[in-house]
């Protein structure tokens, strides 16, 4: 039994990890944009299609390969902001939230329809052997190790960049006080865009993963979308920390109602979501 | 008489006769438009004139759909099933106002959208209540024209009662709620209750519909009802036509309908990219809507279609 | 008699002590003015008066009765009505309906709506506003915006009106024509509570003013004796000798 509940939580931190991660890069892009990002999860599933492609080619390690797909991904991002979300910064309230609402999931949906046009409808994933590892009496996936120990360097990057770096700084003094930010010098539109780039990376690495460890279509984005929305909603909209903590808890749930009641493990995770989210208004470190 | 009640007079005679002289896939067009004008109306009633962007509001359908479906295969007949599907819709609204509408903003629209997912898992899972992913077939025969003459009557009633109350006190409430809900409260508006009366309106029309959709379409599953099209397809016409007026939803509706008619037959493929690129480009230059738009606002608010 | 009143009003903001057991007391039918440099607290004792937040200690009486923790909307059925210093009229809203809220749902009890307009109509008359009733809030001027803030509060017929700066930022004329208005309000048989600035306009129409510094009430008298308060004149002018 013990071994079973480790296998699980390790399983449930991997989830986790990657709900953490991609979540970690909108609560990003919200904190400084203010914009509800519908194509988030569209992101993600190029994130792993590209290196879906890129396997098929080259047959390397994916974990690699995902490198190289940063600085695109930088790109795809920063182009992004910069086309379809700084027009709107000028909105006010009610009005941007309908503009980026209806700007994102627009950008959603033609992503979603124009790739399984050209790349197919059928599932895709990446089945990379390595090696397993005997701990004592578990066996545990050693791609799955070593994913979890990227995501955490990744998360560390991106902390350490926020804390030790101008540019980090810059960003989160955005996010606190834009305003503010503004009158210390800040380029509060370019930071705009870095942080969806930012953000970005950080999904399609989600992305990486999700093709290693199960299989992507071209329709998982929009409720992928959702997902992380709501996680980074839980997590508190003003914390960026806050969506980590989220997405650990909505994984490790997920991993935990999987092995014991299967068809009910994404409806618990959106129970808890809802719960919190009525309990705490604000979110959990909000 | 205005020009304008005369000239809507005739169009809903036209409406009334058409099953008789036009094709039946004419008559079932005109049913999903009528359908979505309701949903979309209701959507507006919290999501443009209360100014919460309730992302959840086909969770209502769903519901009315689902409840009618179950009491109709229990054989308690048509009208009470119809009613039951409007109560429980109307009750869920209630309950859920409490904890929701403590929420602003982002937060309230991202918690109702997850909303609908979770009861689409909720109809997956309870498959004993719901018959899980294989739905729920009502015992009946499959009738357009009867249909058709109730959705195009609650679409009626949907937009008339809806008119009326945003031009009554109730409506200046909500505006009021929509503009400063900080300051509305400072001079006696009683939020909660006011959110909580707009939601369960709201609510009421868009599961009544779900109850007549079923009836006429006879089978329903989670997809169809809880799924992301029925979710985001009535609000996109709402925001698209112009969110917080009248004919905003109905001709949102009319033009992505009409519009989504002439690419099927034209272009097999890309539809929901052209959709897609479609409300981008709404979302980016015209953010009230068509009915707001330069050149169409005067004149529409001389026709007395829109009002300021 | 005492209409209005607050004993050891306290409060915080995550650590910041806005207001410091503050005491007032209102007496009926009278101009009271409050003053005090910025960041003095006023607009939050105004806040905690209207409900819009509790104090961390402290009591708001109304009438004898407590109001401390009453919701807004149940302070303002009871007769409190306010402005706001960050201007905050119904943007979208044209003139008339901004005034029609107050009358509609501000008042203890309901109006018929033939009734409510004409209540509307004098009211922004008695505001000067009646060539502008059809316009929206968001295209008048400053000025008449200041005076639309008043009309909207005087339609829920209160007893206490509590005005935050609505004189600061207008140009002479409409400086005396607010003036006259805020007498006449006072004539009618409203109490007014007013934060101002503009020290003519407090000193003129007061009949009593409270002065706050730092969250502290550090003055109270007729504007007489409160000029002449060293502990005023220090407040706003600093400890360098003039």
């Amino acid at each position: 039994m013990a071994s079973i509940i480790v296998q699980l939580l390790i399983i449930g931190t991997l989830q986790g990890g990657i709900y953490a991660l991609a979540a970690f890069g909108l609560a990003l892009i919200f904190g400084v944009s203010n914009v509800l990002n519908l194509a988030h999860g569209q992101f993600l599933m190029l994130g792993g299609l590209f290196s879906y492609i890129l396997f098929m080619a080259t047959k390397w390690n994916p974990l690699l390969l995902s490198l190289i797909l940063i600085p695109l991904f930088f790109g795809l991002g920063f182009l992004f902001e910069r086309g379809l979300v700084r027009p709107l910064l000028e909105r006010k309230g009610h009005e941007l939230v309908i503009a980026s609402i209806l700007v994102t999931l627009g950008a959603s949906l033609a992503i979603e329809d124009i790739t399984s046009f050209f790349w197919g409808p059928e599932e895709k994933g990446i089945s990379y052997m390595m090696p397993s590892i005997q701990m004592g009496s578990m066996v545990i996936s050693s791609i799955r190790l070593l994913g979890l120990l990227f995501i955490v360097l990744l998360t560390v990057a991106v902390h350490l960049f926020l804390k030790k770096t101008y540019t980090g700084r810059a960003l989160r003094a955005t996010t606190q006080n834009r305003q503010g930010a503004m009158l210390m010098g800040v380029n509060t539109f370019r930071i705009g865009s870095i942080t969806f780039g930012i953000g970005t990376i950080l999904a399609s690495a989600a992305g990486v993963f999700y093709v290693i460890l199960f299989t992507i279509t071209p329709f998982i984005g929009i409720p992928l979308s959702i997902k992380y929305l709501c996680i980074i909603v839980m997590g508190g909209l003003g914390s960026l920390y806050g969506s980590l903590l989220g997405g650990l808890i909505l994984g490790i749930t997920e991993a935990i109602t999987g092995y014991f009641a299967p068809h009910w493990s994404e409806t618990a995770a959106f129970f808890i979501l809802v719960a919190i989210l009525l309990i705490r208004p604000k979110g959990l470190l909000g | 008489m205005k020009k304008i009640h005369i000239v809507i007079f005739i169009g809903l005679i036209l409406f009334i006769l058409l099953p008789h002289f036009t094709p039946r896939y004419m008559t079932a067009f005109l049913l999903l438009l009528f359908m979505h004008i309701v949903i979309a109306e209701s959507y507006d009633i919290v999501g443009g004139y209360l100014g919460y962007i309730n992302m959840g509001h086909s969770a209502f359908f769903g519901i009315g759909a689902y409840t009618f479906a179950i009491l109709l295969n229990g054989n308690f007949g048509f009208f009470l099933s119809s009613l039951a599907a409007i109560l429980v819709g109307v009750l869920f609204a209630a309950l859920i106002s409490f904890p929701f509408f403590r929420l602003r903003g982002a937060y309230f629209s991202l918690a109702t959208f997850g909303l609908i997912r979770l009861f689409e898992l909720l109809a997956f899972n309870l498959r004993s209540l719901t018959g899980g992913s294989s739905g729920i077939m009502i015992k009946a025969e499959y009738r357009l024209t009867l249909a058709y003459y109730f959705t195009l009557g609650l679409c009626v009633l949907t937009v008339g009662l809806i008119f009326l109350l945003t031009r009554s006190r109730l409506g200046l409430a909500w505006t009021a709620i929509r503009e400063d809900e900080e300051v509305a409260q400072t001079f006696g508006i009683n939020t909660l209750k006011h959110k909580c009366v707009a939601l369960m309106i709201s609510a009421s029309f868009a599961s009544l519909m779900g109850a007549f959709y079923t009836w006429y379409i006879i089978f329903i599953n989670p997809k169809v009802v809880f799924g992301l099209e029925i979710a985001l397809v009535p609000i996109s016409m709402a925001m698209l036509g112009g969110s917080g007026a009248l004919i905003g939803p109905i001709v949102g509706a009319f033009f992505i309908t009409i519009v989504e008619e002439i690419l099927w037959t034209k272009v097999p493929y890309f539809h929901l990219a052209a959709y897609g690129i479609a409300i981008v480009l709404v979302g980016l230059f015209m953010p009230g809507g068509i009915v707001r738009l330069k050149w169409l606002r005067k004149p529409l608010m001389r026709l007395g279609l829109l009002e300021d | 008699m005492v209409i209005l009143e607050g004993k050891g009003l306290t409060k915080y903001f995550r650590g910041l002590s806005a207001l410091q057991s503050v005491d007032f007391k209102v007496e009926e039918g009278s101009i009271t003015g409050l003053i005090g440099p910025n960041g003095a607290g006023k607009t939050t004792l105004f806040n905690l008066i209207s409900g819009l937040f509790s104090p961390n200690h402290g009591t708001t009486t109304f009438h004898g009765m407590d109001i401390t923790h009453l919701r807004p909307d149940r302070i303002c059925h009871l007769g409190i009505s306010r402005t706001y210093q960050l201007i905050r009229p119904f943007l979208g809203l044209s003139v008339l309906r901004n005034v029609l809220v107050g009358i509609y749902y501000g008042r203890d009890g309901t109006l018929p709506k033939k009734k409510a307009e004409e209540e509307a109509g004098s009211i922004l008359e008695f505001m000067e506003l009646s060539s502008k009733a059809t316009y929206r809030a968001d295209q008048l001027n400053t000025g008449e915006r200041k005076r639309l803030e008043m009309a909207r509060a005087l339609g829920t017929n209160p007893k206490v009106l509590l005005l935050d700066e609505v004189i600061a930022g207008l140009n002479p004329a409409e400086t005396t024509t607010i003036m006259k208005r805020i007498e006449a309000t006072r004539d009618k048989g409203v109490t007014v509570f007013m934060i101002e600035h503009v020290m003519k306009a407090v000193m003129g129409l007061s009949d009593r003013v409270i002065v706050l510094h730092h969250g502290e009430k550090i003055a109270e008298g007729t504007p007489q004796e409160v000029t002449t308060d060293p502990g005023v004149i220090k407040a706003y002018l600093g400890d360098k000798r003039i």
